[in-house]
């Protein structure tokens, strides 16, 4: 199996997103704009830290990967040009459905910072989240809101051609995403 | 909004997909003026991006959709937006209606009937098949109605195919290749398909048949002409008259347009079509067009579908072969009342190209799965997995139906809303398919197998066919009963759903069509 480095992930990552750099606009992959830490269009620094606990512990790797800045990137354009599978799901707009949801997460660590609790509690959060067993939550059905985000998650990590890589298995495709999106 | 010049044409066209496509093409051919009116983009093969991400942009972008009901039809996610419509990311599964699907009320008390029989579209389904193409095994489809042989051989049966085969085999089951609308060899110039599983993100190459590579090109060099971004209100009653006059259509500025025409199509899928009747209210038409019956909107319906799932110890190379699958048995479509206190043929489709991500990728198979034991699901599912998926009969009812919402669009015209319930006697049909699927997959070699939530695949209904106004809303050529020169084209005129894709009889169903509208206009 092949071992995908950060350095071949941020070469051939397939998604990308338009990122204002420098005073320029130019296409980055989600890794590449969160490794440049680049500033989030439509999210709050709170939505991104629960984005990004959250996907860790659903789909490992989807931070570096750059799932906060590919949520906030399809956030952030016209709900029709949003790349998003919630579309499939939920009637536009769909920043509220995001926005209600991750606020209901973050509301269930408490006083903690989320770097603060440990594997096993981040596991039981999830299996809650993904059960419909939080009590006080908010917004779309939290096991609803856990398939979407984990897909989310699942597209940004496995979606793309370094993503078949990592499962072993051939991309084989027959026109590669383009860049310029 | 402002209104700017009016124009006249032989025929306007409202969508570009399946249905839509072959009505261009054999109307400019006879040397119609044809303009199509098409709500989403324009798209090329260039478009078709190997991606299941990307592949996102081709579903419905238009308006929404309110849904509700136990069985909702997935609007969002069956439709299609852009040139070709629907038909970009269909997978080009192509079986024929059989012959008991078109008498259904007479023969078991439900549903309805059709006013045609399976005899009257065999001749459009053979012509059809020779012009398009279609790979398959005439022979070994033992419950296949009479036709013409497949002008192609059929797709290769790969790993995960063979496999599951021998399920069915030792469980005394038939199984045929899949008929599929995609070149196992080249055809018509289009080259053969190289199975790489990309058929829902569209294919590029033209291996299948979509309107980008069937009939758009052929409508264009007679003539026919597309606009996109053209998103059509309502049809215009032409007073006093038995006829329409023309359409209304918002461009991509939110400016209306009229356009004339001699003779006007509905091609825009199964909710829009309701839709534009329904918004088309005039005075002696209040509660739209083709709607002085209350018919328009009602029997809405959709294939009442489930997977099933497997996992094998050997390597089932499941990222190869076609989305629609490899193989087919459709042991249970002759006799629709086999199975106590359910109703309904079905078919199965197995041998699945799939890929990781998007709503229908192996990792959403397993939603419970996360964390550290993710990864090793992943791993193992991508070169060990198996599907199965049930395409079942709906029963058409008239309370399954879409009406006007309270909201509107973005030009200020009322959405649809669509509700549609799963009955007891298909959700019991779909229970034993759910069985004896999991069973077959078991007799394969399955180490493990589950199954997903039942969901509707495919849009049918709405604007149905039928012998008057009374009972329907066209006639058997989608003639509006109260309109000579509106008709209406694909799925939607469909009064029952058999339990087979849609696609090839939407096309068989749309040159029956457009042959009378040429003798029609003549």
């Amino acid at each position: 199996m092949t071992k995908i480095s950060r350095r071949n992930f941020l070469q051939t990552s397939g998604i990308t997103i338009s990122c204002l750099v420098a005073g320029k606009v130019v296409a980055l992959s989600p890794a590449q704009a969160y490794a440049r830490e680049l500033p989030y269009k439509t999210l709050n620094l709170t939505e991104v830290a629960t984005i990004e606990a959250l996907a860790e512990a659903i789909v490992p790797g989807a931070t570096e990967a750059g799932i906060s800045h590919y949520i906030d990137s399809q956030l952030s354009v016209e709900p029709e040009d949003t790349l998003l599978m919630v579309k499939y799901l939920v009637p536009p707009p769909f920043n509220g459905f995001y926005q209600a949801s991750l606020a209901s997460a973050d509301s269930m660590r408490g006083d903690k910072e989320w770097g603060e609790l440990d594997k096993e509690q981040m596991t039981a959060m999830v299996g809650k989240i993904a059960t419909d067993a939080v009590t006080d939550w908010q917004g779309p059905p939290a096991s609803f809101f856990y398939f979407i985000f984990r897909s989310d998650a699942v597209d940004v990590v496995y979606g793309t051609e370094l993503g078949s890589k990592e499962l072993g298995i051939p991309y084989r495709a027959h026109i590669m995403p383009s860049t310029n999106w | 909004m402002d209104r700017i010049k009016q124009e006249k044409y032989d025929l306007v066209i409202v969508g570009s997909g399946a249905s839509g496509s072959i009505v261009a093409a054999k109307a400019a051919a006879a040397g119609k003026k044809v303009l199509i009116l098409e709500a989403g983009p324009k798209r090329g093969l260039d478009d078709l991006t190997s991606s299941q991400i990307w592949a996102r942009r081709q579903k419905w972008n238009g308006a929404p959709v309110e849904e509700a009901g136990s069985l909702q039809i997935a609007h969002a996610f069956n439709a299609g937006y852009g040139t070709g419509g629907s038909a970009i990311h269909h997978y080009a599964v192509w079986p024929r209606l059989h012959e008991n699907d078109f008498n259904v009320k007479s023969t078991y008390g439900k549903s309805l009937d059709w006013p045609i029989e399976y005899k009257d579209l065999q001749p459009f389904y053979d012509q059809v098949q020779s012009e398009v193409g279609i790979s398959g095994d005439a022979k070994a489809e033992k419950w296949r109605p009479a036709g013409a042989d497949y002008p192609m051989p059929p797709m290769p049966i790969f790993t995960q195919g063979n496999i599951i085969a021998k399920g069915f085999e030792k469980m005394g089951m038939s199984t045929s290749p899949i008929p599929l609308a995609i070149n196992s060899q080249p055809y018509n110039d289009r080259q053969s398909c190289l199975y790489d599983g990309w058929c829902d993100a569209g294919c590029p190459i033209g291996a299948l048949a979509n309107p980008l590579v069937t009939y758009l090109p052929k409508a264009f060099s007679d003539g026919a002409e597309i606009r996109n971004h053209a998103t059509v209100s309502r049809v215009l009653e032409d007073s006093g008259k038995r006829k329409v006059s023309g359409v209304e259509y918002y461009d991509a500025e939110g400016i209306a347009h009229t356009v004339l025409a001699e003779q006007v199509v509905l091609a825009a899928f199964v909710v829009q079509n309701a839709r534009i009747l329904l918004n088309s209210i005039s005075a002696r038409h209040a509660n739209g067009l083709a709607n002085n019956n209350d018919m328009v909107g009602r029997y809405l319906t959709t294939h009442p579908s489930n997977y099933v799932f497997a996992l094998f110890e050997e390597e089932t190379q499941p990222f190869i072969g076609a989305t629609g699958g490899q193989i087919m048995c459709q042991d249970g479509y002759a006799d629709k009342r086999a199975i106590k206190e359910a109703f309904g043929s079905y078919q199965w489709l197995a041998g699945l190209a799939v890929k990781p991500n998007d709503l229908l990728g192996f990792a959403n198979t397993r939603p419970d799965i996360f964390g550290d034991a993710l990864a090793p699901f992943l791993k193992r599912a991508a070169k060990h997995f198996g599907s199965m998926v049930c395409v079942g009969e709906d029963i058409s009812d008239p309370e399954n139906r879409i009406t006007l919402s309270d909201s509107k669009d973005k030009f200020g015209v009322p959405i649809a809303k669509a509700v549609h319930n799963l009955s007891a006697e298909s959700k019991a049909m779909l229970e034993n398919a759910v069985e004896e699927g999991k069973a077959v997959l078991t007799a394969a070699g399955a180490t493990e197998t589950w199954s997903a939530a039942p969901f509707g695949m495919h849009h049918v209904g709405g604007t149905v066919m039928g012998t008057k106004a009374e009972n329907s809303v066209t006639d058997g050529f989608g003639r509006c009963h109260e309109l000579d020169n509106l008709y209406v084209v694909g799925p939607g005129v469909f009064p029952t759903t058999g339990a087979v894709n849609p696609t090839f009889t939407i096309h068989a169903l749309a040159l029956r069509t457009v042959e009378e509208m040429l003798k029609a206009a003549a």
